[in-house]
């Protein structure tokens, strides 16, 4: 009988390198991570936790089967399930989107891998050793951000720095709380401990101010990596963040978390509305947008009740929609550009690329939570929920969406602007290209219009979640 | 033919105040350098006086190995720099040019400012290390802890390059990693510890060498 | 389920699909217009026919979990928006006659872009709460900007429309949250507000309809014909109908108070003297726009408890005498009667008797003169004055479309420039032909209004824009470029040029910051603001 767990942290590990060796038949690479990803998504869906179930050849796999590895079990609980399946399907979003935006795309065997870590992370218990396979994804990471062949970016050095940084204070949490188990007197190793895990999770979620590494990882580094990151990593870090609050109820019913929360989702909101429409590139705009749908969701979780852990699950569930159509139109116009995105340079450039100048604007609609778009469902729900105990954050909100769409407005401007001819000459954009971007705003529309699609399997999620009183 | 640990176990003896003192000396060395061969030198140095610390908490055999992995990473970080000075190496330039750089950089404001940012750091460290000593380690050893990660963090800061960046994530982890051997001695965590350790120094000789490839390797002053 | 509703949205949409595969094929590429033209009016019908049937609901999407959402996505054909949905319907068919006339080039982007627009315009304006409504502005929003760019249109105007037309959605977004819990659950009908709600919903209908200072013009520097871009010139129809909604939950009047008045007015003066000395014709049909806007809005302030009446007709007549001025064409001395739709509309614009656009007219020069304002009567006179002559000029402008020599020709054209100017007299000589489900005054009602002091103010306002309008030549000679200089100076394009620059320059300090703190030693900035950060709060 084949466990579970072990095929979700093994299959994608192998098909990585399978995906290595085919990487320069960039088809057949993205078909395969496609459809590995697309597989194992609705199997950890679908497939039950508590009876095997045959696959052929009489061998049969039991996704509950809990794994010993070196001592430490691996488990596949019910949270787990529509988290993992969350982070699969996502990445078959991206690598659909990669096989047509990107030249030889590394993000194809390099997400692979990273999502299998990030099961790993998932999966594992005690909960420190996902923090140590959080760093190795993060290390992993910085292949993928880096262009081959491209100038030196910074993104995945700072992302790897921050990561690196919030390590220690996971790992030593660990040993206070084992330690207050045997001493429940000494209620100080508690207060150390959340200390310590607060500091961690900021890093790990760029609270102002250490949010610098999320507009400098979609600044110049690849922008579907840098999606993935934003996405997946980020995903993978918020579940860890409620697998915490859920071992640990503690946390959550400390006097200063609510306010300690709703202040840090606050601070990056207001950080990322200001910054937003000063950007003079696409690039470092669709990183303070990312910031502001990060904090906006620590708003919703500050609100320390089961509708806001609801609405930050689905905030995670749908920033997807509007962060790869961006990365997609991103990509599409710097490789027309030369790798430049400054507004000033990509004056024109619209008429070359129009369907990229499209997945730009629908994704950053999206992501500032605007109609019509995957994002405004969620910022709707969110606005909704704050509207009776914080308005002020609500209409923060609002300005922080108006400062991002400023930024994608100047970009439409420049890139709308009536040129005769561009120094750089490009490619003209294929007609499956065309498809793959009409389907992912097909997509984004269509969740916008109609959110009863995830947002169910986001109430199912944070209900798996129990320490919140529904 | 004496092993590792054998080694190790005759020079135990400065596995106090002089593993210390020399921590403190090749970190400030980190801080200071932009010469790849002094911070290779000062690294592998690093290691072993972590090394020897590390005895003190954890097995002989164990601390051998994390030695083991530190100086493969010092290895990883030579062949990367070797190639990349061989590829930033124009024919104008001779041998004579390269002690001149050295000794301009060594009196140039920036290297006086990182030595005295390192020396406060290097106090701070010394004041946390008697106000806030860490739990289950020596009094020596807290001190070093503190030295490696805050003059680590400071290396982190005060560069974009990736070598640079990748030896102050290093030193970081270095002084973690001599507290939290104290706390778990798990063969699983140090096992983990030393692949982030060695992923970290593969991913910034990677930039390292996409910094080279772009030609974008011009040496900060 | 809800047939009326839906088949106003959805054939549209099958019509844009149709006309766009036909016009791939070479054979049947001419006939992909009837397609256009038979969905188009195949929804007029259905609209004038909704008047007649009880309102239904139809909900295209049930947000679940209903704790979450509150509300769901609900279209209605109400009563009270009707007439607004069956003035654009008929306004775009008569669109299609027209091309059908004028040319033989199908044009089916534009005429695809014509029916989607109608098939958002009829879901905004049936959204049956604020969350449709947000979404369906929005989807308009994007269809407008498209329809501009396509049509060869000044980009600049497209994006600006977005950002005009994103900024509304917010304001109305944000007047929602001051609700509290109950945020957009309610259906319009069942809304009730907060008067800063009102304030900030009545400023989304500002921009919504293309107000001062928030104008767009819209018909600039296109190749285009006039005719195929009257539907992207009747964005403001959105703003109408919001406004009706707002008077309906204000219980009568339009909210807002002294300063919409206001606003209304600079409306209506500096509209009308906008279009008069404005040198490009296709420009000043915006700014006639814009002061007929003022002139409705005015009247709906002035109306009190009959606003609601006034929106209704007012925003229908708008929408129909907008229609109809750029659907028509010039001055034919030998055909004078291609002429007389064009006239109609004219009329209706100044609310003349006769015209639907009496109403509002009659009741605002009644209101004015009874309320004794003399500020806005001013504005009343002034921007007449300028409007009849603006007015003038365009109705004598050579005509731009050769004269129709072959039967069926003549008949299409007639009929989509006749029916919407006939449809102006009829509901002018009855007005409640027009609304449904509010009382609106007969026409002896109205003509009793304005009393002795108003029909004075009026045929005053009348009677100077005729001789100015006589005098033109010799005036605009004499003083061109003193009226290009008032004219630039009160356009405001250098006003929103220095709020830009501004703008940028204060942005440009932020990214500044931005660069400072995220550029080298980001992470020794990062801990440094971390321990300020520590120590403020320390410190409380």
């Amino acid at each position: 009988m084949i466990a579970g767990p072990l095929v979700l942290l093994v299959l994608p590990l192998l098909m990585a390198g399978v995906i290595y060796l085919l990487l320069r038949w960039t088809s057949i690479s993205a078909l395969l991570a496609v459809g590995t990803t697309l597989a194992l998504g609705i199997a950890v869906l679908t497939l039950p936790l508590d009876q095997p179930v045959h696959i052929w050849g009489g061998r049969q796999i039991a996704m509950g089967e809990v794994v010993t590895i070196f001592g430490r079990e691996l488990v596949l609980e019910q949270s787990d399930r529509i988290a993992m399946a969350f982070l699969f399907l996502t990445s078959a979003g991206i690598f659909f989107l990669a096989w047509r935006i990107e030249q030889q795309p590394l993000i194809l065997p390099m997400g692979l891998g990273l999502l299998s870590l990030l099961n790993g992370a998932l999966l594992i218990r005690p909960l420190v050793y996902a923090a140590l396979l959080i760093e190795i994804a993060a290390a992993l990471s910085v292949f993928a951000l880096q262009a081959e062949g491209g100038v030196l970016t910074r993104g995945g050095l700072r992302y790897l720095s921050f990561t690196t940084l919030a390590l220690p204070g996971l790992l030593v949490t660990h040993w206070l709380l084992e330690r207050y188990a045997l001493t429940p007197n000494d209620t100080d190793l508690l207060r150390v401990a959340a200390t310590l895990l607060a500091l961690s999770f900021a890093l790990l979620l760029g609270v102002v101010p250490f949010h610098t590494w999320v507009p400098a990882v979609t600044s110049d580094s690849v922008p579907l990596a840098g999606t993935f990151v934003l996405t997946i990593c980020n995903g993978a870090v918020w579940f860890l963040l409620l697998d915490f609050l859920k071992t640990y109820p503690w946390l959550r019913s400390h006097p200063r978390f609510e306010s300690l929360v709703y202040m840090a989702g606050i601070a990056m909101v207001i950080v990322g509305g200001l910054l937003a429409p000063s950007q003079r590139r696409v690039g470092p705009l669709m990183g303070y947008a990312a910031l502001i749908d990060s904090g906006s969701a620590l708003i919703a979780l500050g609100l320390n009740s089961g509708a806001g852990l609801t609405l930050a699950v689905l905030s995670l569930m749908v920033r997807p929609f509007g962060l790869i159509l961006m990365a997609a139109g991103l990509s599409g116009l710097r490789a027309r550009n030369g790798g430049d995105d400054a507004f000033e340079a990509l004056r024109g450039l619209g008429w070359q690329a129009p369907w990229s100048t499209a997945a730009l604007i629908f994704g950053g609609l999206s992501v500032a939570g605007l109609p019509v778009s995957a994002g405004f469902a969620w910022r709707w729900a969110l606005c909704r929920a704050l509207a009776s105990s914080s308005p002020g954050a609500a209409l923060w909100i609002l300005l922080a969406s108006a400062g991002v769409m400023a930024g994608v407005w100047r970009a439409l401007w420049a890139l709308l602007a009536r040129q005769k001819d561009r120094s750089v000459p490009s490619s003209p954009e294929g007609w499956l290209t065309a498809v793959v971007i009409v389907v992912a705003i097909v997509a984004c529309v269509g969740i916008g219009l109609f959110p009863q699609i995830v947002a169910p399997l986001a109430d199912r999620l944070a209900a798996a979640y129990t320490f919140v009183g529904r | 033919m004496p092993t590792l640990v054998d080694l190790l176990a005759r020079v135990s003896f400065l596995a106090a105040m002089p593993a210390v003192a020399g921590i403190f000396v090749t970190a400030s060395l980190l801080v200071v350098s932009r010469d790849w061969r002094l911070n290779v030198t000062a690294l592998i140095a690093q290691y072993f006086f972590v090394v020897l610390l590390l005895t003190r908490l954890i097995r002989l055999e164990v601390a051998a190995v994390k030695g083991l992995t530190g100086w493969m990473i010092c290895m990883v970080f030579y062949l990367t720099e070797r190639r990349a000075s061989l590829l930033e190496q124009s024919p104008a330039s001779n041998s004579a040019s390269s002690p001149q750089r050295w000794h301009r950089w060594v009196i140039s404001a920036r290297a006086s400012f990182c030595l005295l940012a390192g020396l406060l750091v290097s106090v701070a460290a010394y004041t946390a290390a008697l106000r806030m000593p860490l739990p289950e380690v020596p009094n020596d050893i807290t001190l070093a802890c503190y030295l490696l990660a805050g003059l680590g963090l400071l290396l982190i800061g005060l560069s974009e390059n990736p070598m640079q960046v990748g030896l102050g994530l290093l030193t970081f982890l270095s002084g973690f990693d001599l507290f939290y051997v104290a706390l778990e001695p798990s063969l699983a965590v140090a096992g983990l510890l030393g692949a982030v350790s060695f992923l970290i120094a593969l991913a910034t000789a990677y930039l390292r060498a996409a910094q080279i490839t772009t030609g974008d390797g011009v040496r900060q002053p | 389920m809800p047939l009326l509703p839906l088949l106003t949205i959805i054939l549209p949409l099958v019509g844009a699909g149709g006309t766009v595969g036909l016009s791939l094929l070479p054979r049947v590429r001419p006939h992909a217009r009837l397609v256009a033209l038979a969905m188009v009016g195949f929804v007029a019908v259905t609209i004038l026919v909704s008047r007649w049937i009880p309102p239904e609901a139809l909900i295209p999407s049930l947000w679940r979990p209903s704790l979450l959402f509150g509300t769901t996505l609900v279209v209605q054909n109400d009563a009270m928006v009707q007439p607004l949905a069956f003035a654009l319907a008929l306004v775009s068919c008569s669109v299609i006659l027209v091309e059908l006339s004028r040319t033989d080039q199908p044009h089916p982007r534009m005429m695809a872009t014509l029916q989607v627009m109608l098939a958002a315009g009829c879901a905004a304006l049936w959204a049956a709460n604020l969350l449709t409504t947000l979404i369906c502005w929005a989807i308009y929003d994007l269809l407008l900007a498209a329809g501009q760019v396509v049509s060869g249109g000044s980009v600049r105007m497209a994006v600006r429309s977005l950002i005009f037309g994103g900024l509304a959605t917010l304001l109305l977004w944000g007047g929602a949250t001051l609700a509290g819990r109950g945020m957009g659950s309610a259906l319009w009908s069942l809304t009730t507000a907060s008067r800063v709600q009102l304030t900030l919903w009545a400023l989304a209908g500002l921009l919504r309809l293309w107000a001062y200072p928030f104008y767009l013009s819209m018909l600039d520097n296109s190749g285009v014909a006039l005719s195929l871009l009257t539907p992207l010139a009747l964005g403001p129809i959105l703003g109408w109908g919001l406004w009706l909604r707002l008077a309906v939950v204000n219980g009568g009047p339009i909210p807002g108070g002294p300063w919409v008045l206001a606003l209304a007015a600079i409306n209506l003066g500096l509209g009308g003297f906008l279009a008069w000395s404005c040198g490009s014709m296709r420009r000043s049909w915006s700014w006639i726009g814009m002061a007929a806007t003022g002139a409705v809005l005015l009247a709906a302030g002035v109306a009190g408890e009959s606003g609601v009446a006034v929106v209704a007709v007012g925003g229908t007549a708008w929408v129909l005498a907008v229609g109809v001025m750029l659907l028509g064409d010039g001055l034919r001395r030998e055909a004078l009667w291609w002429s007389i739709p064009r006239l109609l509309g004219a009329l209706a614009l100044l609310g003349l008797p006769l015209t639907v656009g009496f109403v509002p007219a009659a009741t605002m020069v009644g209101g004015l003169v009874q309320g004794g304002h003399l500020g806005w009567g001013g504005a009343f006179f002034f921007g007449y004055m300028f409007l009849v002559a603006a007015l003038v000029r365009r109705l004598l402008a050579p005509p731009a479309l050769p004269v129709p020599d072959r039967r069926w020709v003549m008949i299409v054209r007639g009929i989509g420039l006749g029916v919407p100017a006939l449809l102006l007299v009829l509901a002018g000589l009855y007005p409640p032909l027009l609304v449904v489900g509010v009382r609106a005054p007969l026409l002896g009602q109205l003509l009793a209004l304005p009393g002795w002091a108003g029909w004075l103010l009026w045929a005053g306002a009348l009677a100077s824009g005729g001789a100015l309008a006589w005098q033109e030549g010799a005036i605009r000679s004499k003083i061109e470029l003193v009226l290009n200089a008032i004219h630039d100076l009160l356009c405001l394009e250098w006003l929103y040029r220095a709020i830009i620059g501004a703008l940028e320059r204060g942005l440009s300090v932020l990214w500044a910051a931005g660069e400072v703190v995220g550029g080298r030693g980001a992470l020794l900035w990062s801990w440094l603001l971390f321990l300020l950060l520590l120590l403020v709060w320390g410190s409380r």
